[in-house]
C-alpha cells in the first residue's frame, strides 16, 4: 500500500494539558494509520488519551489548556498541525466530523434541530439554494429515522436516543471522509445503543466514510470495527485487526485483563476478574511499560522503554513477553 | 404559545401572592414601632387632646386588623391612606415621585445594561489578554464602590471643579427639558455605572460558562466560523442567566435611588421615603416599600415573558 | 513531636487544591493580606490611631493634610485618619455579625424548608419571595428605621435583609442532595430524619453557603456604609465610613479629602472581600476544575513547527 492511499496518518503524537496545578501527559508518542472507509476501534479506560487523540485530529483541544507538543497528523493529505486555522475550520464538518459522548448537551438548546443540521450544510455548501439545503435537511432527518416534519422542534423535545440521531445527522450531513465517534452510545440505553451502532455502521458503509470509534466496550468494537487499537495511559499498547485481537492467544496483559473483565454467559463464574491497581499517574512522563505496576508478569526489564513489537502480519503488541516476528516483507 | 400564556398566568397569580405577603410583612412590621404613630410624629410638645383628635382622624384607634383591611381595601380603590407628615393622600404623594424616579432609573438601566453586556462580551472574548484584565479590574472596582461616594466624586469633579454640570437639584422635564437633562446626566451616569459593572461581570462569566458547553464544541466541529459561533451559539445562551436577573437588578436600582436622590436632592420616591423615615411617618414608608415591590414584581413578569421568548425550554 | 505535627498541617494546607487554586493568583494573595492587615488595624485601633477619633478640637477645624494630621481634620477638628482607623471596627463588626445572623437564620430556614417540604416549604419560601421582592437596601432601611439606631440594630437590619439568599441557596442544595444515594442509604440504615439531615444533608450545603458568606461580607459592609450615609446607621459620634463621607459632603469644595478618604477605605475593603469571594467560588466550583489553564501561547507556537 502506498502512502497516498491512507486517509489518516499520525506519527509520534504527544498531547499535554496544562492545568492550574500540573501538566498532564495525555498522549505519548502515538502512531496511527487509517485507510479510506476503514473503521478503527479505539479502546481503553477513562483517561487513556482516546478523546485527546480524537480532539487533536480535528484540532479542537481545549484552547489554552491542551497542546500538541510533538508529532504530526496528516489527514487527507493535509498537515493538520501546520495549516492555517481557517483551512482547518473548513475541513471540520466536511472532511472530518465528530460525534460527542453526551447527546443531551451536544445540541444547542435554543436552536431548532433543523437549523442545526442546516447550519453545517450552509457553511460547507454556500452555493446551494435554500430549497436544496432544506431538502437535504429533510433527507438527513429521514436517513437517521426521524420524521422530517420534526425539524422545527427544539432539542429538549427529543429523547436521548433521538438527540443522538440528530447529532449523527449533523455529523454525516456533509458526507465527511472521517467520523470521530467519541463513545457515541455510552450515554444511551442498552437497547438504543445497538440501534445507534447499527445506524452509524450502516450510514458509514453507504457513504464510504472512515470512522474512529472511541469506546471502552469491547463488545461494541467486535460488532463494528475492522481494526482495533488498545490504548493505555496515553500509549498504544496493542494494535491489529479485529481478528488479531479477538481470536488469538497473543494479547497484551492489559488487553487480556479487559477480556477477563467481560462476564461470560457459558462459564460458571463467581466473581469477575478485575485489573488490580490504578491507572498510571498521568502527570508523570512514562518510563518503560506504564502497565508494569499492575502487571503480574512484570519484571525489572519492563522498566526500560518498550517498543511496539510485530507479532503477526497485522498485529502489534507493546510488551516484552512477545518476540518480534520476523518481518513478513 | 399556549404554554407560555399558561406560564404567564401562573406567574401573575404568584406575583399577587407575593405582593399580598409584602403588604402583610410591612404592615405588621410597622406595628412593632413602639408608641402611637401620631404621638411619635407630633413629638413631646403635643397635648393629649391633639393626639386623641388626630389618632381618631387617621383611624389609628381602630383594631389593627381593621386598619389593615381598610388599607388593603383602599389599595384596590387607588388610595393608600393619609400621610401624617404631609397631611394628604399617600398615593397622591408617591405616584408623581415614582415618575421622577423612573425617569432617572429607566434610562440608567438601559445604558448600564447595554454597555455592561457589550463590555462583558468583549472581556470574555479576550479572556486572559490585557483588555480583559483592564475591563475586569474596573468592573470589580465598580461593584465595590459605594454609589453615594461615586456620585460625590462626580459632583466634585464635574460640578465643582470643571463646572460642566450642576452639582445637584432637579428641574421638571416639562418645564425645561435641557435643564432637566443637565441635572439628570450625573445621577443617571452614576446609577448606570453600578448596573454596568454588575452586568459586565455576569455576562463575562456566563459567556465563559457557555464556551465550555458541549454544543459550542459541536459547533466548532461543524466548522462554524468563530464569529458565527459567538453570535448564534454563545450569545443567546449566555443571555439567559442575564435576563433572569434583570428584574431584580432593576429593583436594586430603584432601591439605590434612595442614596442618589438624597445626594443630588431629587424629589423622587427615595427622598420622600427618607422624609417619611425622619418624620417617623411609617405608613408613608410602608406604602413606598409596597410601590417598589409592585414595580419589581411587574419587572419580573416582563422578564418571564422575555425569558419565554429567548429560551424555548420554558415554552 | 510538636514540630512534625505542625509541618503535617502546613503540608496539608499546601496540598489543598482549593487553597492552591485560590491563592495561585497573586492578586488574591494581595487581597487576602490586605484584609488581614485591615482586620489587625481594626483590632489594634487604639494603639495605631494617632488621635482620639471622637475628640473635638475646635482650634483645628477643617485643616488640610499635614504632618500632624495626615488626612486632615473634619468640621469638629477630629483627625480623619484616626476616624477611618476606628471606622474599620464598625465596618468589620457589622459585616461579620450581619453575615452571621443572615447565614444562621437563612440556613436554618432553608434546611427546614427543604427537608420538611409541603406546606412548611411553601410558607417559608413565599415569605422569602416577599422579602426578595423588596430591594435589599430598602428592606434594610425599613427594618433599620423600625428597629432604631445602634450597632446591633444595624447588624440585625442588614442581617435580616440578607436572609432570603441563604434560605434559597440552602434549600436548593438540600433538594439536590435529598434524593442522593448516600442520603437514601442513611435512611435505609435507620438514621432518623434529624440525624440524616445534620450528618448527610447539611455538610453538603456548606460549601455553597461559605462562598455566599465570603461574597456577602463585602455586600454587608457596603450596606452599612449606605445606611450610615443616609443617617440610619450607627449613632454619632462613633466613626463610621459611610457617615464620614456624608459628613464631608458640605465641605466637598474646600476640603474634599474628608469625603474621599473614607470612600476609598470602603472601596478597598469591599473589593478585597469580593475578589476573595470570587476566587473561593471558582476554586470550589467543580465545573471549573482544570479549565484555569496557564494559557502558554508561546509553547504552542514553538511546537507548531515540529
Amino acid at each position: 500500500m502506498s502512502e497516498k492511499e491512507k486517509l489518516l496518518k499520525i506519527q509520534d503524537l504527544s498531547v499535554e494539558y496544562d492545568t492550574e496545578i500540573s501538566t498532564v501527559y495525555a498522549v505519548n508518542g502515538l502512531d496511527m494509520e487509517l485507510g479510506y472507509g476503514e473503521t478503527l476501534g479505539l479502546v481503553g479506560e477513562t483517561g487513556a488519551g482516546k478523546t485527546s487523540t480524537a480532539l487533536s485530529i480535528i484540532q479542537l483541544l481545549p484552547e489554552g489548556i491542551g497542546f500538541v507538543t510533538s508529532g504530526s497528523i496528516q489527514l487527507d493529505g493535509v498537515d493538520m498541525l501546520n495549516t492555517p486555522e481557517e483551512t482547518i475550520r473548513k475541513m471540520r464538518g466536511s472532511t472530518v466530523s465528530m460525534i460527542f459522548q453526551d447527546p443531551m448537551s451536544a445540541l444547542n438548546p435554543v436552536m431548532t434541530v433543523g437549523a442545526q443540521i442546516m447550519e453545517v450544510l450552509k457553511i460547507h455548501h454556500p452555493e446551494q439554494s435554500r430549497a436544496q439545503l432544506e431538502a437535504r435537511v429533510d433527507e438527513m432527518m429521514e436517513l437517521v429515522g426521524i420524521p422530517a416534519k420534526r425539524k422545527t422542534e427544539y432539542p429538549h423535545q427529543f429523547s436521548g436516543g433521538m438527540k443522538q440521531r440528530i447529532v449523527i445527522a449533523v455529523a454525516l450531513a456533509c458526507e465527511p471522509k472521517l467520523i470521530l465517534a467519541d463513545e457515541p452510545t455510552t450515554a444511551l440505553d442498552v437497547t438504543i445503543q445497538a440501534q445507534m451502532l447499527g445506524l452509524i455502521n450502516d450510514l458509514q458503509k453507504r457513504l464510504n466514510t472512515a470512522m474512529i470509534l472511541i469506546t471502552h466496550d469491547l463488545g461494541v468494537v467486535a460488532q463494528t470495527c475492522e481494526k482495533v487499537m488498545v490504548m493505555y495511559a496515553g500509549e498504544a499498547i496493542e494494535y491489529g485487526t479485529a481478528e488479531d485481537i479477538f481470536e488469538t492467544d497473543q494479547r497484551h496483559p492489559y488487553t487480556q485483563g479487559l477480556f477477563n473483565a467481560i462476564p461470560k454467559l457459558n462459564e460458571e463464574c463467581d466473581r469477575l476478574e478485575a485489573i488490580e491497581g490504578m491507572m498510571a499517574d498521568p502527570t508523570q512522563k512514562p518510563k518503560g511499560c506504564r502497565f508494569a505496576d499492575r502487571c503480574k508478569y512484570a519484571t525489572a526489564e519492563c522498566r526500560a522503554q518498550q517498543p511496539m513489537r510485530q507479532v503477526g502480519p497485522t498485529h502489534y503488541i507493546r510488551c516484552r513477553l512477545f518476540d518480534p516476528m520476523q518481518s513478513a516483507r | 404559545m399556549p404554554n407560555l400564556l399558561k406560564m404567564i398566568g401562573k406567574r401573575i397569580v404568584q406575583s399577587c401572592i407575593t405582593i399580598l405577603l409584602v403588604t402583610l410583612f410591612v404592615f405588621f412590621l410597622i406595628q412593632l414601632v413602639p408608641g402611637n404613630p401620631v404621638a411619635n410624629y407630633l413629638g413631646a410638645s403635643a397635648t393629649p387632646e391633639q393626639i386623641e383628635y388626630y389618632t381618631h382622624l387617621y383611624g389609628y384607634d381602630r383594631p389593627v386588623i381593621v386598619q389593615y383591611l381598610s388599607w388593603i381595601g383602599g389599595l384596590f380603590r387607588g388610595t393608600m391612606g393619609q400621610s401624617i407628615s404631609y397631611q394628604s393622600e399617600i398615593a397622591d404623594i408617591l405616584l408623581p415621585r415614582l415618575m421622577v424616579t423612573l425617569s432617572m432609573v429607566v434610562p440608567a438601566f438601559i445604558i448600564g445594561t447595554v454597555t455592561g453586556v457589550l463590555l462583558g462580551i468583549v472581556s470574555a472574548l479576550n479572556r486572559g489578554k490585557w483588555l480583559d484584565s483592564v475591563i475586569s479590574f474596573f468592573a470589580n472596582i465598580g461593584v465595590s464602590m459605594p454609589m453615594f461616594w461615586l456620585g460625590m466624586m462626580g459632583m466634585l469633579v464635574l460640578g465643582l471643579r470643571l463646572h460642566w454640570l450642576p452639582t445637584s437639584g432637579y428641574v421638571p422635564m416639562e418645564r425645561d427639558f435641557g435643564q432637566w437633562l443637565s441635572h439628570m446626566i450625573m445621577p443617571i451616569l452614576v446609577m448606570s455605572l453600578g448596573v454596568n459593572a454588575g452586568f459586565l461581570r455576569l455576562t463575562r462569566s456566563s459567556m465563559l460558562e457557555v464556551i465550555r458547553q458541549d454544543y459550542v464544541t459541536t459547533a466548532r466541529a461543524k466548522g462554524v466560523p468563530k464569529n458565527a459561533i459567538i453570535m448564534k451559539h454563545q450569545l443567546r445562551n449566555s443571555l439567559i442567566p442575564i435576563v433572569t436577573v434583570m428584574g431584580s437588578r432593576l429593583g436594586t436600582m430603584v432601591g439605590s435611588t434612595v442614596l442618589i436622590e438624597n445626594l443630588f436632592v431629587i424629589p423622587g420616591l427615595g427622598s420622600v421615603m427618607m422624609n417619611g423615615i425622619s418624620s417617623r411617618d411609617f405608613m408613608l414608608v410602608a406604602n413606598g416599600v409596597l410601590v417598589i415591590s409592585i414595580f419589581v414584581a411587574l419587572c419580573n413578569l416582563m422578564v418571564d415573558i422575555l425569558y419565554g421568548i429567548i429560551d424555548p425550554r420554558t415554552r | 513531636m510538636e514540630n512534625t505535627k505542625k509541618k503535617g498541617l502546613l503540608d496539608r494546607l499546601k496540598s489543598s487544591r482549593v487553597l492552591r487554586v485560590m491563592f495561585g493568583r497573586k492578586i488574591i494573595v494581595v487581597c487576602a493580606v490586605l484584609i488581614l492587615v485591615m482586620v489587625l488595624v481594626a483590632i489594634f485601633a487604639p494603639v495605631i490611631a494617632p488621635y482620639d477619633p471622637n475628640k473635638d478640637d475646635l482650634y483645628n477645624v477643617l485643616k488640610g493634610c499635614s504632618a500632624e494630621h495626615w488626612l486632615g481634620t473634619d468640621s469638629n477638628g477630629r483627625d480623619v485618619l484616626s476616624r477611618i482607623i476606628y471606622g474599620a471596627r464598625v465596618s468589620f463588626t457589622v459585616g461579620l455579625v450581619a453575615v452571621l445572623i443572615s447565614s444562621v437564620i437563612g440556613m436554618a430556614l432553608g434546611l427546614i424548608s427543604g427537608v420538611a417540604g409541603g406546606v412548611v416549604d411553601s410558607v417559608i419560601m413565599r415569605i422569602m419571595d416577599a422579602m426578595m421582592a423588596v430591594p435589599m437596601l430598602i428592606l434594610a432601611l425599613f427594618l433599620g428605621a423600625i428597629l432604631g439606631q445602634g450597632l446591633f440594630n444595624v447588624c440585625l437590619a442588614i442581617g435580616i435583609s440578607m436572609v432570603p439568599q441563604y434560605a434559597r441557596i440552602t434549600r436548593g442544595q438540600v433538594l439536590s442532595v435529598r434524593n442522593a444515594d448516600y442520603v437514601t442509604a442513611g435512611t435505609l440504615c435507620g438514621a432518623s430524619r434529624v440525624r440524616n439531615t445534620l450528618v448527610h444533608v447539611f455538610p453538603n450545603c456548606l460549601s455553597a453557603n461559605i462562598v455566599t458568606m465570603t461574597a456577602s461580607l463585602g455586600g454587608a459592609i457596603l450596606a452599612e456604609a449606605n445606611l450610615s450615609f443616609l443617617g440610619m446607621g450607627i449613632s454619632p459620634p462613633t466613626a463610621s465610613w459611610g457617615a464620614m463621607v456624608s459628613g464631608g459632603y458640605k465641605y466637598l469644595s474646600n476640603q474634599p479629602v474628608i469625603a474621599i478618604a473614607p470612600g476609598i477605605a470602603i472601596m478597598i475593603v469591599v473589593l478585597c472581600f469580593n475578589m476573595c469571594g470570587d476566587a473561593l467560588r471558582d476554586a470550589l466550583d467543580p465545573k471549573l476544575r482544570g479549565t484555569l489553564g496557564n494559557g502558554s501561547k508561546k509553547r504552542r507556537k514553538a511546537t507548531k513547527g515540529v
